[in-house]
């Protein structure tokens, strides 16, 4: 089948808004690619090309969510981003309409706030006075700058209290070098990831306010579940 | 680093989807033609997010398309400059660090923005940093926080073949790349912090 001619797209706004990770997680579980009817080749299987063509659609989505599962795997832990009820109820529903032949609408999407939704937007409005921007704000719910699981591969050396210099090739031996300045072992990373989030931290923001900053991070993302 | 764009565009619906609800063939016609591909100036777009308008279904001559105005949001992958993202180290050269995010793997943090004192083992292909006595390394397979230094894009206009330059097609850039940074507290392998 030959392909339309190509359309000028407009761009009508190249930013009408910005999302977190974890937001948009929860809208590709909440939204999954559809798999067309058709599965099967017709007449010459070879170049045989699904309609409509979502390959690539899946290809980018599976790729996110591998990379939330395998670098940012602290999101699993936020709190709970979908809408148990209508997620069952989904799958149960795009089992029956692959036998039959597409007559219910698409489900509406559910319009209840998501515990993550409440999460962040107490967040936001509790982190206001310390006059952080959009981008800092953003940056801190995607890195999840001070909660346990932080850079969740290492997680035994975090708990251990104290950031391992260096890695198993390096000579690992000299651990004081630079560390622990703070005197505080268990929050060093996340200060020092704080001061480069946040520009000219020292002079916008003192310390007793960093201190409540990551308090309110964690209180209000750390769900008391563990990544699965 | 996702953003949601507003984009109007003309969707034409082929004589076997009409049996689909039209906010269905319309979202299927938007994934397939925009998922995993980069616009301009624009980013990565990832996949339809929502419709904000669609026009009645105008049928033009000639053929039995079913043609749709519509304006949608899409979510786009497209970090600002100076945001702070995790990615793992994919390869490294003498030109620096390749670094990979599953879904988007053109991002490279040149020598300049490798912390002072790195240099580069060729007998390894590793990249490493001497800081007051003792060496870390930056290892293949690490993961590590970065920042979004600079965007680079390069419109892929297909070219007539030159007969000057037959080595010009097989150096194509990325349409969308990202220059990095590691230079600053706390980015690196999220190891060392």
């Amino acid at each position: 089948m030959k392909k339309p001619p190509p359309s000028p797209e407009q761009i009508v706004d190249p930013q009408t808004a910005t999302l977190t990770n974890v937001e948009v997680l929860a809208f590709l579980t909440a939204n999954p690619p559809r798999r067309p009817a058709n599965l099967l080749p017709t007449s010459s299987a070879r170049n045989w090309v699904p309609s409509p063509d979502l390959r690539d659609h899946n290809t980018v989505v599976k790729e996110i969510h591998n990379y939330i599962q395998r670098l940012s795997p602290h999101l699993l832990g936020y709190p709970r981003y979908v809408h148990d009820q209508q997620l069952s109820q989904r799958q149960q529903q795009s089992q029956d309409q692959q036998q039959q032949s597409n007559c219910l609408p698409p489900p509406a999407p559910p319009t209840e706030p998501t515990p993550l939704d409440g999460a962040l937007r107490s967040l936001i409005t509790r982190l206001r006075p310390y006059g952080l921007t959009k981008g800092e704000v953003l940056m801190i719910v995607n890195l999840g700058i001070g909660l346990a699981s932080h850079g969740g591969v290492h997680d035994e050396q975090d708990q251990d209290g104290n950031a391992v210099a260096g890695n198993a090739h390096g000579e690992g031996t000299d651990e004081d070098v630079d560390m622990n300045v703070d005197g505080d072992g268990d929050n060093y990373g996340a200060l020092a990831l704080l001061d480069t989030v946040i520009e000219e931290r020292e002079e916008r923001i003192s310390n007793e306010d960093v201190m409540a900053i990551l308090g309110i991070v964690k209180e209000e993302l750390e769900s008391g579940e563990k990544p699965r | 680093m996702f953003l949601l764009t507003t984009i109007s565009d003309l969707v034409q619906i082929a004589p076997e989807d009409f049996a689909k609800f039209s906010a269905v063939a319309i979202e299927d016609n938007i994934n397939e033609k925009y998922a995993n591909k980069v616009i301009q100036e624009t980013g990565l777009c990832i996949c339809f997010y929502d419709l904000l308008e669609s026009s009645d279904g105008l049928i033009g001559h000639g053929t039995g398309l079913v043609n749709v105005n519509v304006q949608f949001r899409l979510i786009v992958f497209r970090p600002f400059k100076g945001e702070i993202l995790l990615g793992r180290i994919a390869s490294a050269t003498e030109n620096g660090i390749k670094i990979g995010l599953e879904f988007f793997n053109d991002i490279l943090v040149p020598p300049d923005f490798l912390p002072q004192g790195s240099r580069f083992d060729f007998a390894d292909h590793v990249w490493m940093w001497d800081n007051e006595g003792s060496t870390f390394y930056f290892d293949v397979g690490e993961v590590v926080r970065f920042r979004v230094e600079a965007e680079e894009w390069q419109d892929q206009i297909p070219n007539a073949p030159d007969q000057l330059e037959p080595a010009a097609v097989s150096e194509r850039r990325p349409p969308y790349s990202i220059v990095g940074s590691v230079q600053m507290a706390g980015l690196g392998p999220i190891s060392w912090w």
